[in-house]
């Protein structure tokens, strides 16, 4: 099997490193030589560790001989094309059309957006919609063990059922869900942190409380914690995404205070000071 | 615990859902035994449904010279339950889904110190923490409208256990939004929806899928 990324952000090399680990071959493209470099590294550094845990059984090099990263992809003899790139809806829709025009029918296409819907990405590519569709990975893809395979208008069912193969091969679990904004899981999940905004701000609980209710209830992290983790902007872009994509369901309408903690520079814990301070 | 303390609900299945959570000498009365409640210390009206029915037992406890009573706010404010009661019983608000759920942090609302003593005697284990009389409190408010997102994915054709795994392995969900459906009971899903709808607006509207599922339009026709 042989699978090309194309973007080797976080969530690329991490789909790189699961592909290779599963014994695939995958290619890692990117056109910045910097990014490409820290990918390779990134991916050799997160192998490394887990030979130290006992977690691989493979030698790293031997992994690592699986991986090409390079500027350009190949064109034959590859399976999937699983698109990582920015979330840039002009982006992913001349990514796709691109790729649709270059490769046979029997390669299938994926992208792997959390927020952008599969068929506003594959739009203009027109060849072969039926091999274009949704594999929402998550973050840190390594750990993660969902996959979301997303059904655009026109994706075939045998793409389904070739993605479901995929992930079960890489010792994940696929989901296959509708080209709903937000998909399944972040669909579900924008209550959980809008209702607890509103919360706060009807002074009903502190967000202390809110987030110590539903951690005493058996969620790993309140709502308030899980945005600063994740950061506070890219919720409240995810939240933005399945409001401006569902015709702007109030359900969905982001909440001001959210929208002044990033006006402010204050993202959670990358920035030190998001909902709570992190000295 | 040497005061007498019961639980009212309205029907045998809300026993039957009640049952883990009841800890010893707190017996469960159904709507046609609230005499039996006579003289309580406290007693815990913990049913959601429709509001006249509640507000017939909650006179009814009043009625038969209850001391203190603890009330769902899921359905109505305590400050709008005090209306009904003419406050002449003193009422505390809780959250019976997250009671059901079993969370540690327990929230009550215009709750007074009496009240909060026998909480903490009944369920040493839970620690009940004050906050706004509000429809829903903080549980409810999060997990209901979870719920109701996740029934949308049965008409894609997306499979309850799908749905279940989906938020689990997604998000680390301890349940699935269906799984907690499952243990609230679908009414309860529905009528909580339905007052959170009445105070927020549209946003909580119960999804179709729960309406045709609990039979709402009759449910309602029957209620007035």
């Amino acid at each position: 099997m042989r699978v090309v990324i194309v973007g080797s952000g976080t969530m690329g090399s991490g789909i790189a490193e699961v592909a290779i680990t599963a014994g695939d071959q995958a290619v890692l493209t990117d056109p910045d030589p910097v990014a490409r470099e820290r990918a390779r590294r990134q991916i050799e550094t997160h192998l490394a560790r887990g030979a130290e845990k006992g977690r691989i059984t493979e030698t790293v090099s031997d992994i690592m001989a699986r991986l090409d990263v390079s500027e350009t992809a190949p064109l034959d003899a590859v399976d999937w094309v699983i698109e990582a790139a920015p979330e840039d809806i002009r982006l992913k829709q001349d990514l796709f059309r691109d790729l649709d025009e270059r490769y046979p029918e029997s390669t299938w296409l994926a992208s792997n957006t959390s927020s952008i819907a599969i068929n506003t990405i594959g739009a203009t590519a027109r060849r072969f919609p039926g091999r274009i569709g949704g594999l929402h990975f998550f973050n840190p893809v390594p750990r993660m063990v969902l996959v979301e395979i997303v059904r655009g208008m026109e994706t075939a069912s045998q793409y389904v059922s070739s993605a479901q193969s995929l992930v079960r091969r890489w010792g994940k679990t696929g989901i296959a869900v509708p080209d709903r904004p937000g998909f399944l899981v972040n669909r579900v999940a924008r209550p959980y942190y809008l209702e607890a905004l509103h919360l706060v701000d009807e002074a009903v609980a502190s967000l202390e409380l809110v987030d110590a209710v539903m951690e005493g209830v058996g969620f790993p992290m309140g709502p308030f914690r899980v945005m600063d983790l994740v950061g506070v902007d890219v919720n409240l872009s995810v939240t933005r995404a399945v409001y401006e994509q569902t015709a702007f369901d109030e359900r969905y309408r982001p909440h001001p205070m959210q929208e002044h903690l990033v006006q402010r520079g204050r993202l959670g814990r990358k920035s030190g000071w998001g909902f709570y301070r992190y000295d | 615990m040497t005061e007498t303390v019961w639980m009212v609900g309205d029907t045998d299945e809300e026993r039957r859902r009640w049952q883990p959570v009841l800890p010893p000498g707190v017996g469960w009365l159904g709507p046609d035994q609230i005499e039996r409640a006579s003289g309580a210390a406290l007693v815990l009206e913990v049913s959601l449904g429709p509001l006249g029915p509640k507000r017939d037992r909650l006179l009814s406890l009043r009625d038969v010279g209850v001391s203190r009573i603890v009330s769902a706010a899921t359905t109505a404010t305590i400050a709008a339950q005090r209306q009904w009661l003419g406050d002449t019983v003193p009422m505390t608000g809780c959250d019976p889904l997250l009671m059901l759920a079993g969370g540690r942090v327990q929230t009550v609302s215009a709750g007074d110190h009496e009240a909060l003593a026998l909480l903490d005697r009944i369920w040493p284990e839970w620690e009940f923490t004050s906050v706004a009389d509000s429809i829903g409190m903080v549980f409810s408010r999060e997990i209901l409208p979870i719920i109701n997102e996740a029934v949308a994915f049965f008409e894609h054709g997306v499979s309850t256990e799908d749905i279940n795994q989906g938020t689990k392995l997604g998000l680390n969900y301890p349940r699935g939004p269906l799984e907690w459906a499952e243990m609230f009971g679908w009414s309860s899903v529905y009528w909580g929806l339905r007052a959170l709808e009445d105070m927020y607006g549209p946003r909580f509207r119960p999804h179709p899928w729960i309406r045709r599922k609990v039979g709402s339009s009759l449910l309602e026709r029957e209620a007035l």
